[in-house]
């Protein structure tokens, strides 16, 4: 039997769960389905014993509140170098918003001056260090992003509790450049990580459901590492180009003012 | 020195209120606080009469209005005199304003009572200066993003403002609030059994709920009596399986608008179950501040919110039910959407959904499309589907799209202004027409030119 299956893993979504990323796992299904391979989802929840990366192709981390963050790491730390050889291999881990920094060195936690801040250890799978924001940063987020060999516009939201920033190199390098927001930390441009196929990225919300051309590219990339062919071609995604565009027009209209 | 400031604050801010009044009534609600602040920053400190256990602040996310409205109502209606700051001015400076108009030029308050709205992130600041013994907190969920990030960050404010000469009044239907009365001197809980209007979600895969406060393992919940608030329990811990709360709608009548509590019949002059709580975090503060049970009933009784959420207005030759959302958050949304969904026939849905702007600039913000359900309106009858927003209405497009609506019953305009929506809904079959949008969006009935 040919496997045409592309595993999904929704990893936390009760845990992780703020900026309604379920969206995302139902644009992975619609466009695997479309791209004519068979989407096979699973939810991963803290706990869940029979876990392993390398069962997947794709895994999805959503945004979730800091004050989880011990308990995931915690949970995580229990298949931390299978993960990290997970995505040393070429398969596909996508982590968005402040769940990002889950996969850094640190979490250094705001405090009042004078206060300690409270430092949460972090996974130490991508080279950065996160500090909490005394203030939220929400705003739209317009970057140019290379993934899959391909250079693709996307447009989303960025709420961001911490900043961090990481030095590029031959292993990580940037998912996008700042059309307009805030990026990584708001100073040098870079928007996310890359590393091998792995997105680490500040924008969250629908992103897969708003930006249809990167899910097809993630589809695609997962099904190459797993020697899957893809025949079809990218759908037309009529209504999404045209729902960019007003979201252009008015990130334009603020860039102008 | 200082009381010189006091006075010359007061006094100022008084004059500033005689102006407001002959030049633009009914606005003010913060210009003489801030002109009182400005002058002496201890301005509400410095205020005289005020007893910290004859005070009371109202916080959270939802129902806070209400909440102060209906407290206000019920103290009044037996008697008691009571300053408050009706209007929703809820910083430090709408604080301040409420003080200067009920106190004399001495500075001394002439009501007895103090309930107060407050800001959730100012909470601790107002407190500061007005250190009342009580505070209801009504609910604490997804709320402005751009300013408040996530839940966890609005918990974190209010617990800074707790001590233990505070009595909190904690929803125990609600796991983040009823999670902050650990961190008060005393905590007193209500809630609402699961009654006729209490719903069970769908639980299919897409589904989810929220971590739980203590441990951060997934919150079931046993019923939803309003969204994502309802008897809960952690499976895994065991938090909110705990104990009866102190306060407790027994059983609901909404067509006799009435409920039970302790074996007491009270009125209750709505339909819908979100304000349930209200009533019931009213009781339970207005009962341990030393009102009887019988006033209490009386002021229930004698309650209308004249501010209603629903009202129906003639457009296009058709009768439009507009259900109001004071704010946008997937909770309230998720509650507009269940209401439509009531009306089983098949329909007309306007959905106002503007670009988000707590602080500037505005963003085109869609994170909330994907945390609610918009199944439980196309399953009780879409005809057509009209989305109203400058910059992210395609965008809610789509997502009727993932639920399996047809394109080609959807219509994009770029705002509600009134020629706007009589133009998208003129050629459409005569169908009943529901509207749900944020209030101030609503507000201007003709395009600026």
């Amino acid at each position: 039997m040919t496997d045409d299956r592309i595993n999904i893993a929704w990893m936390y979504p009760d845990t992780l769960y703020l900026h309604g990323e379920r969206g995302n796992i139902m644009a992975l299904v619609r466009y695997t389905m479309e791209l004519g391979l068979t989407p096979h989802v699973r939810r991963i929840d803290l706990g869940t014993e029979d876990f392993d990366p390398f069962d997947y192709d794709i895994l999805f981390y959503g945004p979730g509140e800091i004050s989880s963050f011990r308990s995931v790491i915690d949970d995580i730390s229990g298949y931390k170098h299978s993960l990290a050889e997970y995505i040393s291999s070429g398969r596909i881990l996508i982590a968005v918003g402040t769940t990002v920094a889950l996969f850094g060195e640190k979490i250094v936690r705001w405090a009042p001056e004078n206060d300690k801040n409270d430092v949460i250890d972090g996974l130490c799978i991508i080279n950065t260090e996160a500090y909490e924001r005394e203030l939220v940063y929400g705003n739209d987020l317009d970057i140019r992003a290379e993934y899959g060999g391909y250079s693709m516009e996307l447009i989303g939201s960025q709420i961001q509790m911490a900043d961090y920033g990481f030095t590029e190199n031959d292993q990580f390098k940037r998912f996008g450049s700042v059309i307009y927001g805030r990026g990584n930390n708001g100073s040098d441009g870079i928007e996310g990580a890359v590393h091998v196929n792995s997105i680490f990225t500040n924008m969250l919300g629908p992103v897969l459901v708003n930006n249809p051309w990167l899910t097809v590219r993630i589809i695609r990339t997962a099904a190459e590492v797993k020697g899957l062919e893809i025949s079809k071609r990218d759908p037309e995604f009529t209504l999404e180009r045209k729902s960019m565009k007003l979201k252009k027009q008015f990130i334009e209209s603020k860039m102008n003012s | 020195m200082s009381s010189i400031r006091f006075f010359i604050a007061l006094w100022v801010s008084k004059l500033s209120v005689i102006v407001i009044n002959i030049i633009a009534k009914g606005r003010g609600t913060n210009l003489p606080g801030q002109v009182a602040l400005r002058i002496d920053p201890l301005f509400v400190q410095h205020m005289k009469g005020i007893d910290p256990d004859k005070a009371v602040f109202v916080t959270g996310t939802n129902g806070k209005s209400t909440t102060v409205n209906l407290l206000h109502h019920v103290f009044t209606s037996s008697g008691k005199k009571v300053c408050a700051n009706l209007d929703g001015a809820n910083m430090l400076t709408g604080v301040a304003t409420a003080l200067i108009k009920d106190s004399g030029l001495s500075g001394r308050i002439r009501s007895e009572y103090v309930v107060m709205e407050t800001d959730e992130r100012y909470l601790k600041f107002i407190r500061k200066q007005l250190p009342a013994h009580q505070l209801i907190i009504t609910n604490i969920q997804k709320d402005q993003t751009q300013r408040n990030g996530e839940p966890g960050v609005i918990s974190r404010k209010i617990t800074e403002a707790l001590g233990p000469d505070l009595t909190a009044f904690v929803n125990q239907d609600e796991p983040r609030s009823f999670a902050l009365g650990e961190s008060a001197g005393r905590a007193v809980s209500y809630a609402v059994k699961e009654n006729s209007k209490s719903y069970h979600k769908e639980s299919d895969f897409f589904s989810v709920t929220m971590p739980c406060a203590r441990c951060h393992e997934p919150i079931v919940f046993h019923a939803h009596n309003i969204e994502n608030i309802g008897p809960f329990v952690c499976p895994s811990c065991g938090y909110g399986g705990e104990r009866k709360a102190d306060y407790l709608v027994d059983e609901v009548d909404y067509e006799g608008h009435t409920f039970t509590s302790s074996g007491r019949k009270y009125q209750f002059n709505f339909s819908t179950p979100y304000f349930l709580y209200c009533y019931i975090s009213v009781l339970a503060a207005a009962k341990e501040m030393g009102l009887s049970e019988d006033q209490i009933a009386h002021g229930f009784e004698t309650f209308s919110d004249l501010r209603g959420r629903l009202a129906t207005k003639s457009i296009a030759g058709k009768t439009l039910n507009y259900i109001k959302m004071k704010q946008e958050n997937p909770e309230t949304i998720q509650s507009s959407l269940n209401l439509v969904a009531e009306d089983k026939e098949d329909k007309i849905f306007l959905f106002g959904l503007d670009e988000t702007l707590d602080y500037y600039p505005a963003f085109t913000n869609t994170l909330a499309l994907f945390d609610v359900d918009f199944r439980p309106v196309l399953r009780s009858g879409l005809n057509h589907f009209v989305c109203m927003s400058k910059a992210i209405g395609r965008a809610a497009a789509v997502r009727m799209m993932y639920d399996g609506f047809d394109p080609d019953h959807m219509t994009v305009i770029p705002a509600s202004y009134e020629e706007d929506v009589a133009g998208a809904l003129e050629p459409l079959d005569d169908k009943p027409v529901y509207l749900v949008e944020e209030i101030p969006y609503y507000k201007k009935p003709k395009k600026q030119n």
